[in-house]
């Protein structure tokens, strides 16, 4: 049975997690050897231990490397997760916050936020501005989580080509509020907008660290109450709610938590599609369909898929970096046309 | 007992269900029958709660909804006529969703789960990806679900299942076989509604028949005092023969 191999594969990923981190640590325009960036890690957390190390090495560890990594961790986590969740709440594999158009809906709360933060005061990287973006793509998210839900919600369920239409759509939608935004802003605030867009963790700091990191505390702990009443759900709302499942708390916490995720990344990585739909796919190859194994295995994989996209970003054209949104599209959308051919039979 | 008194449903201004009043012991297999239409499904869904109509349901002389959720899903369990679960879990993880609420060991999960599916005769597939097994099997598992599911006996009062055309994708051994379980499980007090189309099988197996007709019940009773000639006219527009079957008593319709 596939249940039976949750503690291998939990094992493998979580080896293979801290050696994909160690390498994002080590390799940059300044590179360190793994023995190196593990003393230059330690002499950031116990500095009388390890005093003799390289005063630049501790710096580029603390401000660049660091919070890059344990970022990326975070987001690929985040997304992952919640790309799960919203393919159980969708009841649908190809369900996705990039598809269905929940992450245009964030990056149009984040760019208004950029924008009307600017004609209120000048740009500028404050805890506050961050915190109003974050809050911004958050209520973008959940508007048009919500909006898709009901559009292609029918009396037997989620209709693919509805919620794929209507991801077009919303896409769309946004799309054009964010080019009448741009049109009006001024360079920062166009150049701003426009990395967004893109998706990137070059901006990585501490504040953006914590942000994501408290919405993967929550996330996690969101996954034992809403594992078993998941798995219900996938039979039928009706079934669910015969079995006892409170459906309309179950699909409200689904959708703020989705889109509590996707806003938080988008307010601090920009967007970055696919990590939700890959991930759970190949964790549902691995050990079936089950929540409770799915969603905290997709968390983990998803750390290790965006490390890695984010590691190939940075060294596939060294120097030149390029956006890990674009390195994400080019292995993901192959990946969706795969699953859409895999899949075509049972849409209609 | 399970109680539906006084039901009216209307959608789009047509009466769908019109001053419906059906019980169901907790001892006893009853049949609801009645042509295309006639409001079978819709009956079901006002009991589950599905579906808001005036009128009132009971549970054990409690309104419905005053059961909290899990203590509702631990006495009544419904079979819907189709299921659209369309991820890759194994027969076995199905039935196990049914012992959600349960707070059973492990290992009296697993023996809760296979005599199910045994009862079910769908054992042999637990290991078998639902996704893929034929319709018939796949009904037969989501039957091993809801039996999963009202496992345990209730402190007080009895269990109900509400079966909406259980036999629909079943060969006509495994119809009679379901049958035959349901009457087993009704001496367990285990009641079952269970809307058939084979007059024949609800003849033959049903403490009571139900007929409903466009919207209303037009006869309840034994099965040989329901099914008359000029019932089966009235309602299903059929010119049929009714004999006793000579060993066992229970009328016997040719078309």
């Amino acid at each position: 049975m596939k249940i039976s191999r949750v503690p291998v594969v939990f094992a493998i990923l979580s080896v293979s997690l801290l050696a994909i981190m160690l390498f994002s640590l080590m390799i940059g325009p300044l590179s360190f050897s793994p023995w190196q960036s593990l003393q230059t890690l330690g002499a950031l957390f116990v500095p009388e231990t390890f005093s003799d190390i390289n005063a630049t090495h501790i710096m580029v560890m603390q401000n660049l490397r660091l919070p890059r990594t344990l970022l990326c961790l975070l987001v690929g986590a985040n997304l992952a997760l919640c790309g799960a969740m919203m393919q159980g709440l969708f009841r649908n594999a190809l369900a996705d916050p990039a598809i269905i158009g929940v992450s245009s809906g964030a990056a149009l709360g984040a760019a208004g936020a950029i924008f009307l933060s600017s004609l209120v005061l000048p740009f500028s990287s404050t805890i506050s501005n961050e915190l109003l973006v974050a809050l911004f793509a958050f209520l973008g998210g959940v508007v048009v989580t919500f909006l898709v839900l009901n559009i292609a919600s029918t009396r037997h369920g989620t209709s693919v080509s509805v919620m794929l239409l209507a991801g077009i759509a919303i896409t769309a939608l946004a799309g054009a509020g964010i080019a009448i935004l741009s049109y009006f802003a001024d360079d920062t605030v166009l150049r701003n907008i426009v990395a967004w867009q893109l998706g990137s963790l070059v901006g990585a700091n501490w504040i953006m660290v914590g942000l994501c990191a408290l919405v993967s505390m929550v996330l996690f702990a969101f996954i034992k109450p809403v594992a078993k009443p998941l798995n219900a759900l996938l039979l039928g709302e009706s079934e669910a709610r015969h079995l006892g499942v409170n459906v309309q708390w179950l699909k409200n916490t689904l959708v703020v938590l989705t889109a509590l995720a996707v806003g938080v990344s988008v307010a601090c990585v920009g967007l970055i599609g696919f990590v939700g739909l890959v991930v759970p796919h190949l964790i549902r190859l691995l050990v079936g369909p089950d929540h409770r194994y799915l969603l905290p295995l997709s968390g983990l994989l998803g750390a290790c898929f965006l490390l890695l996209a984010d590691l190939l970003a940075r060294t596939l054209f060294m120097p030149i970096e390029l956006p890990v949104g674009v390195v994400m599209g080019c292995i993901g959308a192959p990946f969706f046309i795969f699953l859409l051919m895999q899949q075509k039979q049972y849409m209609v | 007992m399970l109680q539906a008194v006084d039901v009216n449903l209307t959608r789009d201004d047509k009466a769908v269900l019109t001053e419906v009043n059906v019980a169901l012991n907790c001892n006893e297999v009853v049949a609801l029958v009645g042509p295309n239409g006639a409001g079978k499904s819709s009956l079901f869904n006002v009991i589950s709660g599905e579906l808001l109509s005036s009128g009132q349901v009971f549970i054990e002389q409690l309104l419905r909804d005053s059961w909290s959720p899990p203590e509702l899903a631990q006495r009544l369990a419904i079979l819907p006529q189709s299921s659209q679960l369309n991820f890759p879990f194994s027969a076995f993880e199905v039935v196990n969703i049914g012992r959600m609420n349960k707070t059973t060991s492990h290992l009296e999960n697993e023996r809760v789960i296979s005599q199910v599916m045994s009862w079910a005769d769908i054992q042999d597939k637990a290991q078998n990806i639902y996704t893929h097994l034929s319709g018939g099997e796949k009904q037969r598992v989501q039957l091993a679900r809801i039996f999963a599911q009202i496992w345990e006996k209730p402190s007080q009062g009895g269990r109900y299942l509400l079966l909406d055309e259980p036999t629909a994708a079943l060969d006509l051994y495994h119809q009679h076989q379901l049958l035959n379980l349901l009457k087993e499980l009704a001496q367990q007090q285990i009641g079952s509604l269970v809307v058939l189309h084979d007059l024949n099988l609800a003849a033959r197996y049903a403490d009571r028949v139900v007929v409903l007709d466009h919207g209303k019940v037009v006869a309840q009773g034994a099965s040989n005092e329901v099914f008359t000639q000029s019932l089966l006219k009235s309602v299903f527009s059929l010119e049929c023969e009714i004999i006793t079957h000579p060993t066992a008593g229970y009328p016997v319709i040719l078309c």
